[in-house]
């Protein structure tokens, strides 16, 4: 039998490498791809070796940490929940996670500790998470999940728009709003070991599910005769999803779009299956999360546009060509 | 047979060879309640090692509830036997790759490729992390004997939103027997068929019996019931009305009693054949 596209993720790979190299050496001091790698390897001068290494590495393995642990989270969910439109923020937990960041900005708590937002961030999104996994513990179906999520959503999502209506200033709730929609600038090698353990394991709890998806493809009940456990995996794709995505958005901010769209573009590639389409996605989020960052900061406006939009931006077109061409193919 | 047992051994690391087992599986007051009301009231049958038990039944008279119930998916009070075994208590991979179960419902998430969906009955003998293609040479030999049993073989490369109704009944049939477990339970498995592969289906589980399985199927068809099932039970709101041979199941009075109808009954080359005709 053919194997799970093993040139699919050469190509990926090929791809997020030479992105990876453009993203190195294109900035305000442009590099040569030569200068690049001598700066990786700490041969070049030093200020070369500066800019590569302290500089623009950090963002580029930021970005690729952010697609990355969007895109599998959103494969998971969409998995799970067998269900294409699901997406990492369908949960609530993006957006517990952004009232966690939002109210440290309108206390203006961020004034005593870079690390106070994120460190809230987390917080908010571990209880949404703690409260769904209880759920899902207590047996709740699929349709309770999701209802429970958007509820949960809402909420956040209320409460946020709160903060920004009674704002003390506007420079508040410009922060506010800013923030919101996602960004990799100025983030460096802190944010980066903020949120690498966390993802790392969401990563690996999320891969153990795959043949676990595979399975519910069959829907719930024969999946049950083949040996699923549906209530563990629930537990363990949730878990997964809320460690993937609370350090995201607490470091970065909201990013939307890549958890929806990555897998769905790259699931035709993988034959459908969704144990295969998690490590697929991964690359496939990493890819795109550094294109649209790469275009952020190409982009000549005076001020660099903020990733999340771009990430929507690029990601639309795509996705509508790609509904386009599937109803044609069905008519 | 053998061989088999051998093959699955290495693929499990354990000794237990259920392509040549031949079990029974008994009902020892299965009472099942559904939203407080009682579905299933208080039954107890067997499925004997070999046979294949037709279920049958008007709509609503708790049949689909009886096979879940078998296999773990809704709660009941009483005891399921499988061989010497509390079915309660073999674990979810033994019993995964013991009792092979086909629903009624067809609802496919995502237009997999035949060969897949197949391959997923496999499931219950894999350990661990798949990402990859990792199917052994038991695997790959269950899957294609599965497939030309079926008659979906040539299917194989095909996505699974481009097959007809009965070309897709045909491939989830054949996932159930890729299992290759003792105990097949099939929920009307030839519904979606044209006569043709309903004979073909009929048959091929027929076989599956001889070479020792035991077969639970809920059908419709009364006729292809009486002809190819060695047993039928016929429930009615719950509450087992007969148990016996065909002959004794399929009689006017039960027919009268149980579906409210009145049907033509004669015999062909010593086989019955009963067409439903007229309301009672």
């Amino acid at each position: 039998m053919r194997l799970p596209g093993l040139h699919l993720y050469a190509t990926l790979g090929i791809a997020l490498v030479f992105l990876s190299l453009a993203a190195l050496a294109i900035g305000p001091v442009p590099l040569g791809v030569g200068e690049v790698i001598e700066g990786l390897l700490g041969t070049g001068p030093e200020t070369h070796q500066l800019i590569v290494r302290e500089i623009r590495l950090p963002r580029v393995m930021l970005a690729w940490l952010v697609g990355a642990a969007l895109g599998m989270a959103g494969a998971a969910l969409q998995g799970l929940l067998r269900n294409p439109l699901a997406e990492p923020g369908i949960l609530g937990i993006s957006a517990s996670a952004s009232l966690g960041a939002v109210m440290t900005l309108y206390f203006g708590l961020t004034l005593l500790s870079p690390w106070v937002l994120p460190i809230a961030a987390m917080l908010f999104a571990w209880v949404a998470t703690l409260l769904l996994w209880g759920l899902t513990r207590a047996g709740a179906d699929q349709l309770t999940l999701i209802l429970a999520g958007i509820a949960l959503s809402s909420f956040a999502s209320a409460l946020t728009s709160l903060a920004l209506n009674f704002a003390p200033n506007p420079t508040d709730a410009q922060d506010i709003v800013l923030w919101l929609l996602g960004s990799l600038a100025d983030k460096g090698l802190t944010e980066l070991w903020f949120g690498l353990p966390f993802v790392l394991v969401g990563l690996g709890l999320l891969s153990s599910c795959a043949s676990a998806l595979d399975l519910l493809t069959l829907g719930e009940e024969e999946a049950h005769s083949l040996g699923l456990n549906l209530r563990r995996l629930r537990a363990r794709v949730v878990l997964g999803a809320a460690l993937c995505v609370g350090p995201t958005v607490a470091v970065t901010g909201t990013i939307g779009f890549v958890g929806l769209v990555v897998p769905h573009l790259l699931r035709p590639w993988v034959g459908f299956r969704p144990g295969a389409l998690l490590p697929v996605s991964a690359l496939g989020g990493a890819l795109l999360v550094l294109a649209a960052d790469l275009a952020v900061r190409l982009v000549p406006t005076a001020r660099e546009p903020m990733l999340g939009v771009i990430t929507a931006l690029i990601g639309l077109p795509f996705f509508l060509s790609l509904l386009l061409g599937r109803r044609q193919s069905w008519d | 047979m053998d061989q088999d047992g051998s093959a699955l051994r290495q693929n499990n690391g354990r000794a237990d060879r259920q392509a040549s087992l031949s079990l029974s599986l008994r009902l020892e007051g299965v009472e099942v309640q559904l939203g407080g009301r009682v579905v299933i009231h208080a039954l107890s049958c067997t499925l004997e090692a070999g046979e294949c038990l037709g279920i049958i039944g008007p709509n609503g008279a708790g049949k689909s509830t009886l096979l879940k119930a078998i296999v773990q998916l809704v709660r009941y009070r009483g005891r399921i036997w499988l061989g010497d075994e509390p079915l309660e208590r073999l674990g979810q991979d033994r019993r995964a790759r013991w009792l092979a179960y086909l629903s009624q419902a067809d609802r496919l998430s995502w237009p997999l490729a035949v060969y897949d969906l197949v391959a997923l009955g496999r499931q219950p003998y894999r350990r661990g992390w798949r990402w990859g293609e990792d199917l052994s040479e038991t695997d790959r030999r269950a899957i294609e004997e599965a497939m030309r049993a079926t008659d979906c073989w040539s299917l194989r490369a095909r996505s699974l939103e481009t097959l007809s109704g009965g070309e897709r009944a045909r491939v989830r049939l054949a996932r159930a027997l890729a299992v290759e477990a003792p105990v097949l339970l099939a929920d009307e498995p030839i519904a979606a068929l044209d006569p043709r592969h309903q004979l073909e289906v009929m048959t091929l589980l027929r076989a599956q019996t001889q070479a020792g399985k035991t077969v639970g199927l809920i059908l419709h068809d009364l006729t292809l019931a009486s002809r190819f099932c060695n047993r039928l039970l016929l429930l009615q709101q719950g509450r087992l009305i007969a148990l016996g041979s065909p002959a004794q199941v399929l009689s006017p009075e039960h027919l009268r009693a149980v579906y409210g109808i009145e049907a033509l009954m004669g015999s062909v080359q010593g086989e019955t054949y009963i067409l439903p005709w007229s309301l009672f």
